[in-house]
Protein backbone atom coordinates (compact mmCIF):
# COMPACT_ATOMS: atom_id res chain seq x y z
CA UNK A 1 0.00 0.00 0.00
CA UNK A 2 1.22 3.19 -0.92
CA UNK A 3 1.15 6.53 1.28
CA UNK A 4 -1.90 7.80 -0.91
CA UNK A 5 -4.06 4.78 -0.40
CA UNK A 6 -2.82 4.28 3.63
CA UNK A 7 -3.73 8.12 3.57
CA UNK A 8 -6.83 7.37 2.62
CA UNK A 9 -7.65 4.20 4.30
CA UNK A 10 -7.40 6.61 7.51
CA UNK A 11 -9.30 9.51 6.66
CA UNK A 12 -12.08 6.94 5.35
CA UNK A 13 -11.90 5.19 8.62
CA UNK A 14 -12.27 8.43 10.69
CA UNK A 15 -15.33 9.45 8.41
CA UNK A 16 -17.03 6.37 9.51
CA UNK A 17 -16.61 6.15 12.77
CA UNK A 18 -19.63 8.50 13.66
CA UNK A 19 -21.69 7.13 11.14
CA UNK A 20 -21.71 3.49 12.32
CA UNK A 21 -24.23 3.90 15.62
CA UNK A 22 -26.61 5.63 13.16
CA UNK A 23 -26.28 3.00 10.61
CA UNK A 24 -26.84 0.51 13.77
CA UNK A 25 -29.71 2.66 14.74
CA UNK A 26 -31.54 3.13 11.23
CA UNK A 27 -31.67 -1.23 11.10
CA UNK A 28 -33.19 -1.32 14.95
CA UNK A 29 -36.39 -0.48 14.67
CA UNK A 30 -37.70 -3.89 14.49
CA UNK A 31 -35.52 -6.30 16.71
CA UNK A 32 -32.47 -8.15 15.31
CA UNK A 33 -29.63 -9.70 17.01
CA UNK A 34 -26.41 -9.19 16.93
CA UNK A 35 -25.28 -11.23 13.45
CA UNK A 36 -28.48 -10.72 11.63
CA UNK A 37 -27.44 -7.03 12.31
CA UNK A 38 -24.01 -7.38 11.13
CA UNK A 39 -25.82 -9.05 7.50
CA UNK A 40 -28.21 -6.23 7.18
CA UNK A 41 -25.31 -3.61 7.12
CA UNK A 42 -22.92 -5.77 5.45
CA UNK A 43 -25.74 -6.23 2.20
CA UNK A 44 -26.63 -2.32 2.43
CA UNK A 45 -22.78 -1.86 1.79
CA UNK A 46 -21.54 -1.13 5.25
CA UNK A 47 -18.94 -3.16 6.87
CA UNK A 48 -18.57 -3.36 10.32
CA UNK A 49 -15.97 -5.65 12.48
CA UNK A 50 -18.16 -8.42 14.80
CA UNK A 51 -15.13 -6.65 17.21
CA UNK A 52 -16.13 -3.57 17.13
CA UNK A 53 -20.29 -4.33 16.76
CA UNK A 54 -20.50 -6.39 19.78
CA UNK A 55 -19.15 -4.44 22.38
CA UNK A 56 -20.63 -1.17 20.98
CA UNK A 57 -24.36 -2.57 21.22
CA UNK A 58 -23.78 -3.23 24.83
CA UNK A 59 -22.63 0.46 25.37
CA UNK A 60 -25.61 1.61 23.46
CA UNK A 61 -27.65 -0.59 25.26
CA UNK A 62 -25.84 0.38 28.96
CA UNK A 63 -26.68 3.98 27.90
CA UNK A 64 -30.44 3.41 27.24
CA UNK A 65 -30.56 3.67 23.70
CA UNK A 66 -31.26 0.28 22.95
CA UNK A 67 -33.07 -2.57 24.78
CA UNK A 68 -33.10 -6.56 24.01
CA UNK A 69 -34.67 -9.35 24.74
CA UNK A 70 -33.23 -13.15 24.62
CA UNK A 71 -35.15 -15.55 22.01
CA UNK A 72 -34.80 -18.56 23.50
CA UNK A 73 -37.29 -20.02 20.79
CA UNK A 74 -34.54 -20.96 18.25
CA UNK A 75 -32.61 -23.81 18.63
CA UNK A 76 -29.61 -20.89 19.42
CA UNK A 77 -30.56 -18.58 22.31
CA UNK A 78 -29.93 -15.58 20.35
CA UNK A 79 -29.58 -11.47 22.03
CA UNK A 80 -32.34 -8.96 20.16
CA UNK A 81 -31.83 -5.70 19.97
CA UNK A 82 -34.13 -2.42 19.34
CA UNK A 83 -34.36 0.98 19.63
CA UNK A 84 -35.48 2.41 22.98
CA UNK A 85 -38.33 5.06 23.55
CA UNK A 86 -35.14 7.49 23.97
CA UNK A 87 -33.09 5.67 21.69
CA UNK A 88 -35.76 6.57 18.80
CA UNK A 89 -35.88 10.31 19.67
CA UNK A 90 -31.72 9.96 19.32
CA UNK A 91 -31.93 8.73 16.50
CA UNK A 92 -34.26 11.30 14.78
CA UNK A 93 -31.96 14.18 16.18
CA UNK A 94 -29.13 12.64 15.06
CA UNK A 95 -30.86 11.52 11.29
CA UNK A 96 -31.65 15.19 11.05
CA UNK A 97 -27.79 16.91 12.29
CA UNK A 98 -26.83 14.45 9.49
CA UNK A 99 -28.91 15.93 6.62
CA UNK A 100 -27.84 19.06 8.28
CA UNK A 101 -24.13 18.42 8.30
CA UNK A 102 -24.61 16.74 4.41
CA UNK A 103 -26.25 20.06 3.26
CA UNK A 104 -23.58 22.02 4.70
CA UNK A 105 -20.70 20.24 3.35
CA UNK A 106 -22.35 20.22 -0.38
CA UNK A 107 -22.54 23.71 -0.52
CA UNK A 108 -18.83 24.00 0.55
CA UNK A 109 -17.90 21.15 -1.85
CA UNK A 110 -19.53 23.12 -4.86
CA UNK A 111 -18.07 26.67 -3.54
CA UNK A 112 -14.82 25.04 -3.63
CA UNK A 113 -15.73 23.33 -7.08
CA UNK A 114 -16.51 26.39 -8.58
CA UNK A 115 -13.64 28.59 -6.96
CA UNK A 116 -11.23 26.52 -8.91
CA UNK B 1 -19.53 -29.95 18.46
CA UNK B 2 -15.86 -27.49 18.95
CA UNK B 3 -15.53 -26.23 22.38
CA UNK B 4 -13.25 -23.37 20.39
CA UNK B 5 -16.86 -20.96 20.84
CA UNK B 6 -16.50 -21.56 24.78
CA UNK B 7 -13.09 -20.94 25.14
CA UNK B 8 -12.96 -18.45 23.46
CA UNK B 9 -15.83 -16.55 24.78
CA UNK B 10 -14.18 -17.37 28.41
CA UNK B 11 -11.03 -15.80 27.41
CA UNK B 12 -13.03 -13.06 26.50
CA UNK B 13 -15.32 -12.60 29.50
CA UNK B 14 -12.71 -13.85 32.41
CA UNK B 15 -11.73 -9.58 32.04
CA UNK B 16 -15.12 -8.40 32.23
CA UNK B 17 -16.90 -7.39 35.30
CA UNK B 18 -19.07 -10.30 37.25
CA UNK B 19 -22.31 -9.18 36.49
CA UNK B 20 -21.65 -8.73 32.85
CA UNK B 21 -19.90 -12.60 31.95
CA UNK B 22 -22.86 -14.77 31.63
CA UNK B 23 -24.38 -12.65 29.04
CA UNK B 24 -21.97 -11.56 26.69
CA UNK B 25 -20.12 -15.29 26.77
CA UNK B 26 -23.91 -16.41 25.72
CA UNK B 27 -24.15 -13.97 22.97
CA UNK B 28 -20.04 -14.50 21.77
CA UNK B 29 -20.96 -18.03 21.79
CA UNK B 30 -24.06 -17.96 19.79
CA UNK B 31 -22.66 -15.60 17.48
CA UNK B 32 -19.33 -17.59 16.82
CA UNK B 33 -21.62 -20.55 16.30
CA UNK B 34 -23.68 -18.26 13.45
CA UNK B 35 -20.81 -16.67 11.73
CA UNK B 36 -19.16 -20.70 11.89
CA UNK B 37 -22.28 -22.40 10.07
CA UNK B 38 -22.49 -19.49 7.65
CA UNK B 39 -18.96 -20.41 6.61
CA UNK B 40 -19.68 -23.57 6.02
CA UNK B 41 -22.57 -23.35 4.10
CA UNK B 42 -24.13 -26.76 3.85
CA UNK B 43 -23.59 -29.20 6.93
CA UNK B 44 -21.78 -29.08 10.26
CA UNK B 45 -19.25 -26.12 10.61
CA UNK B 46 -15.58 -28.10 10.56
CA UNK B 47 -12.77 -27.05 13.64
CA UNK B 48 -11.22 -25.04 10.35
CA UNK B 49 -14.30 -22.89 10.41
CA UNK B 50 -14.32 -22.08 13.87
CA UNK B 51 -10.89 -21.20 13.89
CA UNK B 52 -11.06 -18.38 10.76
CA UNK B 53 -14.20 -17.30 12.80
CA UNK B 54 -12.30 -16.28 16.18
CA UNK B 55 -9.24 -14.75 13.62
CA UNK B 56 -11.66 -12.56 12.59
CA UNK B 57 -13.04 -11.53 16.01
CA UNK B 58 -9.10 -11.21 16.91
CA UNK B 59 -7.45 -11.65 20.22
CA UNK B 60 -10.06 -12.13 23.21
CA UNK B 61 -7.96 -9.43 25.28
CA UNK B 62 -8.90 -7.04 22.36
CA UNK B 63 -12.39 -7.97 22.18
CA UNK B 64 -12.55 -7.42 25.97
CA UNK B 65 -11.00 -3.80 26.45
CA UNK B 66 -13.50 -2.86 23.61
CA UNK B 67 -16.51 -3.87 26.18
CA UNK B 68 -14.79 -2.72 29.47
CA UNK B 69 -14.66 1.07 29.92
CA UNK B 70 -12.05 1.09 32.48
CA UNK B 71 -8.33 2.53 32.23
CA UNK B 72 -5.40 0.10 30.71
CA UNK B 73 -3.28 2.87 30.93
CA UNK B 74 -1.40 4.79 34.62
CA UNK B 75 -1.95 8.13 32.81
CA UNK B 76 -4.23 8.97 30.44
CA UNK B 77 -3.45 12.02 28.22
CA UNK B 78 -5.52 14.48 30.10
CA UNK B 79 -2.66 14.74 32.72
CA UNK B 80 0.13 13.49 30.28
CA UNK B 81 1.12 16.88 30.09
CA UNK B 82 1.41 17.93 33.69
CA UNK B 83 2.53 14.47 34.80
CA UNK B 84 5.64 14.98 32.62
CA UNK B 85 6.15 18.74 33.32
CA UNK B 86 6.48 17.90 36.72
CA UNK B 87 8.45 14.65 36.54
CA UNK B 88 10.65 16.50 34.82
CA UNK B 89 11.62 19.35 36.64
CA UNK B 90 11.92 17.34 39.80
CA UNK B 91 14.43 14.91 37.87
CA UNK B 92 16.48 17.67 37.07
CA UNK B 93 16.73 19.51 40.44
CA UNK B 94 16.18 16.78 43.59
CA UNK B 95 18.80 14.22 42.43
CA UNK B 96 21.43 16.37 42.06
CA UNK B 97 21.09 18.59 45.11
CA UNK B 98 20.94 15.43 47.21
CA UNK B 99 24.10 13.90 45.38
CA UNK B 100 25.84 17.37 46.19
CA UNK B 101 24.82 17.69 49.98
CA UNK B 102 25.97 13.82 50.08
CA UNK B 103 29.04 14.58 48.33
CA UNK B 104 29.81 18.06 50.60
CA UNK B 105 29.19 16.06 53.62
CA UNK B 106 30.94 13.17 52.84
CA UNK B 107 34.04 15.18 52.37
CA UNK B 108 33.99 17.03 54.95
CA UNK B 109 33.79 13.68 57.34
CA UNK B 110 37.02 12.85 57.84
CA UNK B 111 38.54 9.24 57.59
CA UNK B 112 35.74 8.65 54.80
CA UNK B 113 37.57 7.49 51.61
CA UNK B 114 37.02 9.55 48.46
CA UNK B 115 35.99 7.17 46.03
CA UNK B 116 33.15 5.36 48.60
CA UNK B 117 31.54 9.17 49.15
CA UNK B 118 31.33 9.40 45.65
CA UNK B 119 29.94 5.82 44.84
CA UNK B 120 27.60 6.26 47.62
CA UNK B 121 26.51 10.06 46.61
CA UNK B 122 25.84 8.90 42.47
CA UNK B 123 23.64 5.62 44.05
CA UNK B 124 21.56 7.71 46.50
CA UNK B 125 21.13 10.40 43.73
CA UNK B 126 19.54 7.48 41.34
CA UNK B 127 17.52 5.85 44.13
CA UNK B 128 16.26 9.50 44.85
CA UNK B 129 15.45 9.50 40.93
CA UNK B 130 13.49 6.19 41.07
CA UNK B 131 11.47 7.29 44.09
CA UNK B 132 10.53 10.54 42.55
CA UNK B 133 9.48 8.55 39.38
CA UNK B 134 7.20 6.09 41.49
CA UNK B 135 5.84 8.23 43.54
CA UNK B 136 4.80 10.81 40.96
CA UNK B 137 3.37 8.00 38.54
CA UNK B 138 1.29 6.89 41.71
CA UNK B 139 0.10 10.39 42.29
CA UNK B 140 -1.04 10.83 38.80
CA UNK B 141 -1.98 7.30 38.35
CA UNK B 142 -4.95 8.29 41.35
CA UNK B 143 -5.67 11.59 40.19
CA UNK B 144 -6.57 9.75 36.63
CA UNK B 145 -8.86 7.44 38.56
CA UNK B 146 -9.71 10.08 41.15
CA UNK B 147 -12.92 11.49 38.82
CA UNK B 148 -10.53 14.69 38.97
CA UNK B 149 -11.02 17.44 35.59
CA UNK B 150 -7.68 18.18 34.56
CA UNK B 151 -9.09 22.00 35.36
CA UNK B 152 -9.02 21.25 39.15
CA UNK B 153 -5.24 21.29 38.58
CA UNK B 154 -5.15 23.33 35.97
CA UNK B 155 -6.97 26.56 37.58
CA UNK B 156 -9.99 28.32 36.56
CA UNK B 157 -7.91 31.15 35.59
CA UNK B 158 -5.42 30.04 33.49
CA UNK B 159 -5.18 33.16 31.30
CA UNK B 160 -3.69 35.25 33.81
CA UNK B 161 -1.37 32.58 34.64
CA UNK B 162 0.69 31.86 31.83
CA UNK B 163 4.04 32.21 31.96
CA UNK B 164 6.27 35.51 30.74
CA UNK B 165 8.38 34.59 27.82
CA UNK B 166 11.94 34.30 29.19
CA UNK B 167 14.31 37.16 28.42
CA UNK B 168 16.81 35.56 27.29
CA UNK B 169 15.38 33.13 25.62
CA UNK B 170 18.91 31.96 23.38
CA UNK B 171 20.52 31.22 26.52
CA UNK B 172 22.67 28.71 25.76
CA UNK B 173 24.09 27.86 28.93
CA UNK B 174 21.08 28.35 32.07
CA UNK B 175 22.27 30.31 35.22
CA UNK B 176 22.05 26.73 36.92
CA UNK B 177 24.17 25.56 35.14
CA UNK B 178 27.09 27.95 35.43
CA UNK B 179 26.36 28.40 38.82
CA UNK B 180 26.44 24.55 39.74
CA UNK B 181 29.68 24.30 38.05
CA UNK B 182 31.94 26.83 39.91
CA UNK B 183 30.17 25.69 43.24
CA UNK B 184 31.85 22.56 42.37
CA UNK B 185 35.16 23.75 41.50
CA UNK B 186 35.04 26.13 44.71
CA UNK B 187 34.16 22.98 46.76
CA UNK B 188 36.87 20.75 45.22
CA UNK B 189 39.36 23.57 45.83
CA UNK B 190 38.15 23.85 49.81
CA UNK B 191 38.29 20.23 50.40
CA UNK B 192 42.14 20.14 48.72
CA UNK B 193 42.72 23.39 50.81
CA UNK B 194 41.11 21.55 53.86
CA UNK B 195 42.59 18.76 53.34
CA UNK B 196 45.57 18.82 55.76
CA UNK B 197 43.47 19.73 58.74
CA UNK B 198 40.36 17.17 58.24
CA UNK B 199 42.20 13.90 56.01
CA UNK B 200 44.51 12.90 58.67
CA UNK B 201 45.40 9.21 60.09
CA UNK B 202 47.55 9.94 63.14
CA UNK B 203 49.46 12.72 62.20
CA UNK B 204 49.81 12.09 58.15
CA UNK B 205 47.94 14.01 55.48
CA UNK B 206 46.09 12.03 53.22
CA UNK B 207 47.40 14.15 50.02
CA UNK B 208 51.00 13.98 49.72
CA UNK B 209 52.48 17.03 51.66
CA UNK B 210 55.00 17.54 48.95
CA UNK B 211 53.17 18.49 46.65
CA UNK B 212 52.66 21.81 47.84
CA UNK B 213 55.92 22.72 46.70
CA UNK B 214 54.69 22.69 43.17
CA UNK B 215 51.51 21.01 42.25
CA UNK B 216 49.22 22.27 44.39
CA UNK B 217 49.64 26.18 43.87
CA UNK B 218 49.26 25.28 40.43
CA UNK B 219 46.08 23.32 41.54
CA UNK B 220 44.41 26.00 42.95
CA UNK B 221 45.54 28.26 39.99
CA UNK B 222 44.14 26.17 37.24
CA UNK B 223 41.39 25.77 39.35
CA UNK B 224 40.40 29.38 40.10
CA UNK B 225 40.76 29.85 36.39
CA UNK B 226 38.45 27.14 35.66
CA UNK B 227 36.14 29.07 38.31
CA UNK B 228 36.45 32.22 36.79
CA UNK B 229 35.75 30.48 33.18
CA UNK B 230 32.36 29.42 35.04
CA UNK B 231 31.45 32.25 36.10
CA UNK B 232 31.99 34.13 32.72
CA UNK B 233 29.83 31.28 31.10
CA UNK B 234 26.98 31.84 33.56
CA UNK B 235 26.97 35.30 33.06
CA UNK B 236 27.79 35.55 29.44
CA UNK B 237 25.07 32.63 28.55
CA UNK B 238 26.17 32.03 25.07
CA UNK B 239 29.14 30.17 23.81
CA UNK B 240 31.28 33.21 22.24
CA UNK B 241 34.11 32.47 20.21
CA UNK B 242 36.26 33.86 23.03
CA UNK B 243 34.62 31.47 25.73
CA UNK B 244 34.88 28.52 23.69
CA UNK B 245 38.31 29.33 23.27
CA UNK B 246 39.66 30.24 26.97
CA UNK B 247 37.20 27.02 27.91
CA UNK B 248 39.46 24.50 25.17
CA UNK B 249 42.75 26.15 26.47
CA UNK B 250 41.91 25.59 30.07
CA UNK B 251 40.69 21.92 29.23
CA UNK B 252 43.68 21.01 27.85
CA UNK B 253 45.62 22.67 30.26
CA UNK B 254 43.92 20.85 32.94
CA UNK B 255 44.14 17.71 31.20
CA UNK B 256 48.01 17.73 31.06
CA UNK B 257 48.33 18.97 34.48
CA UNK B 258 46.42 15.86 35.47
CA UNK B 259 47.94 13.67 33.38
CA UNK B 260 51.40 14.65 34.61
CA UNK B 261 50.74 14.56 38.15
CA UNK B 262 49.15 11.19 38.21
CA UNK B 263 51.52 10.03 36.22
CA UNK B 264 54.51 11.79 37.65
CA UNK B 265 53.62 11.90 41.80
CA UNK B 266 52.57 10.17 44.57
CA UNK B 267 49.30 12.34 45.47
CA UNK B 268 48.05 9.77 48.21
CA UNK B 269 50.51 10.48 51.19
CA UNK B 270 52.31 7.16 51.40
CA UNK B 271 52.19 7.67 55.34
CA UNK B 272 48.65 8.14 55.35
CA UNK B 273 48.04 4.74 53.16
CA UNK B 274 50.57 3.24 56.11
CA UNK B 275 48.26 4.68 58.67
CA UNK B 276 45.28 2.74 57.54
CA UNK B 277 47.71 -0.10 56.63
CA UNK B 278 46.50 0.15 52.89
CA UNK B 279 49.80 -0.12 51.41
CA UNK B 280 49.93 -3.96 53.26
CA UNK B 281 47.10 -4.89 51.44
CA UNK B 282 47.95 -6.52 48.00
CA UNK B 283 46.38 -5.09 44.98
CA UNK B 284 46.82 -1.47 46.32
CA UNK B 285 49.40 -0.27 43.98
CA UNK B 286 47.01 -1.61 41.50
CA UNK B 287 44.08 -0.13 42.62
CA UNK B 288 45.37 3.10 42.43
CA UNK B 289 46.67 2.81 38.86
CA UNK B 290 43.27 1.82 38.18
CA UNK B 291 41.74 4.89 40.08
CA UNK B 292 44.20 6.79 38.05
CA UNK B 293 43.73 5.86 34.88
CA UNK B 294 39.40 5.94 35.72
CA UNK B 295 40.32 9.36 36.71
CA UNK B 296 42.03 10.65 33.31
CA UNK B 297 39.50 8.78 31.37
CA UNK B 298 35.97 10.10 32.60
CA UNK B 299 37.92 13.66 32.78
CA UNK B 300 38.88 13.07 28.45
CA UNK B 301 35.37 12.12 28.05
CA UNK B 302 33.73 15.18 30.05
CA UNK B 303 36.14 17.36 28.53
CA UNK B 304 35.92 16.20 24.99
CA UNK B 305 32.40 16.27 25.07
CA UNK B 306 31.79 19.69 26.77
CA UNK B 307 34.76 21.49 23.62
CA UNK B 308 32.48 19.66 20.80
CA UNK B 309 29.03 20.53 22.52
CA UNK B 310 30.47 24.29 22.87
CA UNK B 311 32.18 24.10 19.25
CA UNK B 312 28.47 22.95 17.83
CA UNK B 313 26.70 25.56 19.86
CA UNK B 314 28.95 28.60 19.36
CA UNK B 315 28.17 27.81 15.61
CA UNK B 316 24.62 28.26 16.30
CA UNK B 317 25.33 30.87 18.35
CA UNK B 318 26.99 32.91 15.85
CA UNK B 319 25.05 32.26 12.89
CA UNK B 320 22.15 33.80 14.85
CA UNK B 321 23.90 36.60 15.53
CA UNK B 322 24.45 37.15 11.88
CA UNK B 323 20.94 37.37 11.33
Amino acid sequence: MNDMDELFANQTLELRRGTIVLAILSCLKTPLYGYGLLQTLEQAGITVDAGTLYPLLRRLEKQGVLESNWNTDEQRPRKFYHLSRQGAQLYGRLVAEWSQTNAKLEVMIKQGETNE
Amino acid sequence: MSNLPQRYAYAVVRNLPEAQREEVSRELQATIEDMASDRAKSGKPTEADYKAVLKELGHPDHLSHKYTASKRYLVGPRFYDAYLRLLKTLLSIVPGIVAAVMLAVGFAEANQPIMATIIEAIGTGIMVGVHIAFWVTLVFAILERADIKPEALEGADWISQLPQVPKSTKRQISLAEGVSGAVLIALGMAWVALSPMINVKDGAPLINPELWNFWLPVFFVLSGLSLLQEIAQAKVGNWTTTLVVTNALLSVASLVFLVALLSTQQVINPAFAEAWGWNKSEGFDEAMRWTGAITIATTVGIYVWEIVQSIVLNRRFVRGQGK
